[in-house]
């Protein structure tokens, strides 16, 4: 009964809360989706677009991630909230810029984490009527996370001489990511859309002695995006 | 603008933020700091137990404990990983009574200083239990207690020094060549997109990154109890540990003890014909169906006996009757 009660709420929060990549067309003003990140996370989104002129558009959108079978970590998930903006030339090339920041929380065995982030995007490509194929080149920073450490974790600095476990605290620029892609999408009569994008997230960090896919750094960077415009 | 520039303005709006934080009086720390999110090793906090030795051109500071009269045979204990550490093994601890035991966390492991691609390799592996011999007891034959990879550590230093070894006791030992660890692969890989520890690991990719050492070391720490779990099918007792190092457990898996080329430690050993002690647990993927099945047709003479009620690490599940079974086989207790 819980678990249902907590999905009910993820639910409710995602009709309010939402992104959709899918952000360039003369189209409805809303739209829902989700969107699978391989391998493990998944993405509510809802996407409302504010303004069309002359070509041009802006569209606010915000996203829920959850760690797709975590559900009941039901207080580890991905909060983004963004707004874009959509240029156009008369050649059907166009380009999307978007900024986002982000809240992430997340439980595990080590404690808790909750980290703040922004990203900002540039979209260059060819926006047609009904379907579209871009470049998505993207800066994701870990502004700070706080870490708030479990007995767990403080177990691994006991006995140590001049070692105290360390506080709970706020670390600073703890990730940042370049993701690089190429993405398509298609919408249909009954404006249904379906996106992906296939492409690599690199962190800098991430390369030579650091590379380390076993301890959560993929250079896979895969999402598909399925969403309904209202 | 390039994205030099942006990573320029991001910094500046964060230095911002921070400055506010800290202002409002919010602890903040500096992720490049040492012993944040992980212990400091030994090059980093002098006050830990240490020696320094020099193995491929590099000189290492290493963690290391000795108990006991150093007058008595020396006795090494070589933990698991690569990259674990021995503070599960301090139990072992007790065969000071007959024994000048020495326990240390090897080269890039535990509290250890870490060290780079260029200096895993087995032979410099090998180089480094000479080392720490020369250092304590360079005329001396020493006992081998290893566990899990430290048991097939053993075997490789049997292989190049088989002159230098008194005894050898393996606690659940690793796949000895790489042709015996299909079948414990196999169970140990059998693990589900839903297992908590998987997804606890790809979600931190959103808070952490991998931008030095420490960060994959506190990220291993986030899966390693958990991760282990076809080793820890017993039950999840805490395995006491410092840390575990994982850029060395990376680059030994991936460049060596996974690589196409293959290892094999039994090169030498028909010649170990004294007798050889396997301890093996209840229940494991590593246990003692895996080390009768595979091991003990290996050496001319082993004897396998079980650790009842223990999961991989037998010295965290049933200390008492690992050292019951190692006082009944070690020569000075008998």
């Amino acid at each position: 009964m819980q678990r249902l009660a907590i999905v009910l709420i993820v639910m409710i929060i995602s009709r309010v809360f939402g992104m959709s990549n899918f952000g360039n067309q003369d189209i409805a003003k809303h739209s829902i989706g989700l969107t699978l990140y391989p391998p493990l996370l998944l993405g509510i989104d809802y996407n409302y677009r504010c303004q069309t002129q002359g070509g041009r558009a802006v569209d606010l959108h915000s996203e829920i991630q959850l760690p797709l079978f975590l559900i009941e970590h039901f207080d580890s998930g991905k909060l983004r909230v963004g707004l874009s903006t959509f240029l156009s030339s008369q050649s059907s090339l166009g380009v999307t810029l978007s900024a986002k920041t982000s809240l992430a929380v997340g439980r595990h065995i080590l404690g808790r984490t909750t980290a703040w982030g922004i990203s900002l995007a540039v979209h260059p490509g060819f926006y047609g009527d009904r379907r579209f194929l871009a470049l998505d080149l993207e800066i994701d920073v870990g502004l700070a996370s706080y870490l708030d450490h479990s007995d767990y974790h403080s177990a691994f600095f006991e006995g140590l001489p001049n070692v105290n476990a360390p506080d709970a605290s706020w670390y600073i620029f703890p990730n940042t990511r370049y993701i690089i892609a190429v993405e398509y999408g298609v919408i249909n009569r009954k404006q249904i859309s379906f996106s992906l994008a296939v492409g690599i997230q690199l962190s800098p960090q991430s390369q030579g002695i650091y590379f380390f896919p076993q301890v959560g750094i993929t250079s896979i960077y895969a999402p598909v995006n399925l969403s309904y415009h209202f | 603008m390039d994205m030099v520039r942006i990573s320029g303005m991001l910094m500046r709006m964060a230095g911002i933020v921070f400055t506010l934080l800290a202002v409002t009086g919010c602890d903040i720390t500096d992720p490049y700091e040492i012993g944040t999110l992980v212990p400091a090793t030994a090059d980093q906090n002098p006050a830990l137990p240490q020696i320094s030795i020099e193995v491929g051109g590099h000189t290492r500071k290493i963690h290391l404990e000795t108990f006991g009269v150093d007058t008595l045979p020396p006795l090494f204990v070589l933990h698991g990983g690569p990259g674990a550490d021995y503070r599960h093994l301090l139990p072992l601890s007790e065969l000071s009574e007959s024994y000048f035991v020495i326990m240390w966390d090897q080269r890039g492991s535990g509290l250890s200083e870490r060290i780079q691609k260029d200096e895993i390799s087995f032979e410099y592996w090998v180089a480094e239990l000479e080392a720490v011999k020369n250092h304590f007891v360079p005329d001396d034959k020493i006992t081998l207690v290893g566990e899990s990879w430290g048991g097939m550590y053993a075997m490789l230093y049997y292989e190049y020094h088989p002159e230098d070894v008194a005894q050898i006791a393996l606690l659940e030992p690793g796949p000895l060549a790489n042709s015996l660890s299909e079948p414990y692969e196999e169970e140990v890989n059998d693990y589900s997109l839903s297992d908590d520890w998987l997804n606890d690991m790809v979600w931190n990719m959103e808070f952490l990154g991998p931008y030095d050492h420490e960060q994959i070391d506190y990220k291993w720490m986030l899966v390693f109890e958990q991760a282990a779990g076809a080793l820890l099918c017993y039950g999840y007792k805490t395995t006491p540990a410092w840390r575990f190092g994982a850029y060395l457990a990376y680059t030994a898996g991936h460049e060596l003890l996974d690589a196409p080329q293959g290892y094999d430690f039994t090169a030498n050993i028909e010649s170990l014909t004294d007798p050889v002690l396997i301890l093996a647990s209840e229940c494991s993927a590593l246990g003692y169906d895996y080390q009768v099945t595979y091991h003990e047709p290996l050496f001319p003479n082993a004897q396998v006996n079980l650790i009842p009620e223990s999961g991989h690490f037998t010295t965290v599940d049933a200390p008492g009757k690992v050292l019951a079974e190692l006082k009944k086989f070690l020569r000075e207790y008998n």
